[in-house]
């Protein structure tokens, strides 16, 4: 399985040890992330200041480069996703003129999300050394409890909350009873 | 049962002191009861973000699921509620289009679909080209910093953002006079022992490209 990971500039700099972690896991679940070509900062809650253009079009220029490379993209941080998932959700309504080819047909996953899902967890069960049984786990609610709403779902989807998806990943390291 | 009628009517003026000092009151006491523009406001927030202001119904599921209510002087739900009354200049004028984080927790909790942080985003884009002062300036001007930052290199150094923040006029003796810079000093050193700082920045090559779209917005 090949991902195009969106790294973004909180993982270039203060969550260095992060990003480490992440090559790590996905070493040892054999997905590799190849780093957009190029990438540049999405904007994050800045680029909404100005105009609702920038919000859209900053991300737009790392869509448009997972576009050509073809995979599924990925990214770590919180906010970067919410800024491409959004900026993809844009781009399909076709309002705004962006100055790269960006289809917005490209999947975005959020890290957490698309760890937690059956085919994930049962590779990291696979791989479970030291389960941390007994460890208490706190949610950091705005990474965790995302909707996962896309476009082409439409309502349906964004009914569809999904609070208990990172359960099954923390139940597999064994963080929960 | 006296004391109880005491008690009432203490917690009565507390309300009235309350709504008083809510930022949609006039300073008379008066409520005022609707915007003056009736629902062109609505109609023009609604019209513009796409979001359905209209089917908010006031369950405070968006205030409770923000991260940052707390910092707000009007609270999510209150600023749905303040679009369908008009109220555009308390909104303009309010902290809280400032403090959010666009996490979309709001987005995400709501049960009627409001899009509540698109919102809160397009109503800062409009107190940005309102002549109405931020109300928080100094997240104003950090949110200027970052987009110059994000133009010199195409991706934001966290040390460079802060050094750049901090050639702001006003914002270093801002912080002095708060103690706040001896806290983010303090901050950064522990940082830096724990290799969390990366001095040099890292370049995106298609600079140019991002510079023009930037200078067309």
């Amino acid at each position: 399985v090949k991902l195009a990971f969106y790294t973004g500039c909180c993982l270039e700099g203060m969550a260095g040890d992060y990003a480490r972690s992440i090559s790590v896991v996905f070493d040892h679940l054999v997905i590799t992330l190849v780093e957009i070509d190029d990438w540049s900062c999405c904007g994050a809650t800045a680029a909404c200041g100005p105009s609702e253009m920038m919000a859209v079009a900053l991300p737009a220029r790392n869509l448009a480069a997972a576009d050509k490379m073809g995979h599924d993209t990925v990214s770590a941080c919180a906010n970067c996703f919410n800024r491409l998932l959004f900026s993809k959700t844009i781009i399909r309504k076709n309002i705004f003129d962006i100055p790269w080819a960006a289809s917005g047909d490209i999947a975005v996953h959020g890290m957490t999300r698309f760890l937690a899902r059956p085919e994930i967890v049962a590779r990291i069960e696979e791989h479970v050394r030291r389960p941390l049984k007994g460890l208490r786990t706190v949610f950091s609610s705005t990474d965790l409890l995302r909707l996962a709403f896309e476009a082409e779902n439409g309502s349906a989807a964004r009914r569809r909350m999904h609070v208990a998806d990172p359960v099954p990943l923390l139940k597999t390291k064994g963080a929960l009873p | 049962v006296i004391e109880g009628a005491v008690l009432i009517k203490q917690l009565d003026d507390t309300r009235r002191a309350d709504s008083d000092s809510r930022p949609g009151s006039s300073a008379g006491g008066r409520r005022r009861l609707i915007g003056d523009r009736g629902s062109h406001f609505l109609n023009r927030i609604e019209g513009e973000t796409g979001a359905n202001i209209a089917a908010c119904y006031q369950c405070e599921r968006c205030t409770n699921a923000c991260p940052v209510s707390s910092y707000m002087d009007v609270k999510p739900h209150q600023v749905i509620r303040f679009v369908q009354l008009g109220w555009r200049e308390e909104l303009l004028r309010s902290h809280t289009i400032w403090v959010c984080l666009s996490c979309e927790m709001c987005t995400t909790y709501c049960p009627n679909e409001v899009a509540v942080a698109e919102t809160i985003m397009h109503l800062r884009a409009m107190a940005g080209h309102s002549t109405i002062a931020p109300g928080e300036k100094q997240l104003a001007v950090f949110h200027r910093t970052f987009l110059e930052e994000l133009q010199r290199f195409g991706r934001v150094n966290e040390v460079w953002l802060m050094a750049a923040l901090n050639r702001n006029p006003g914002v270093l003796k801002e912080k002095m006079q708060s103690g706040q810079l001896k806290t983010e000093i303090e901050l950064g050193l522990t940082l830096w022992r724990k290799g969390k700082l990366r001095l040099l920045p890292q370049r995106c090559d298609a600079i140019g490209e991002i510079r023009s779209l930037c200078r067309q917005r």
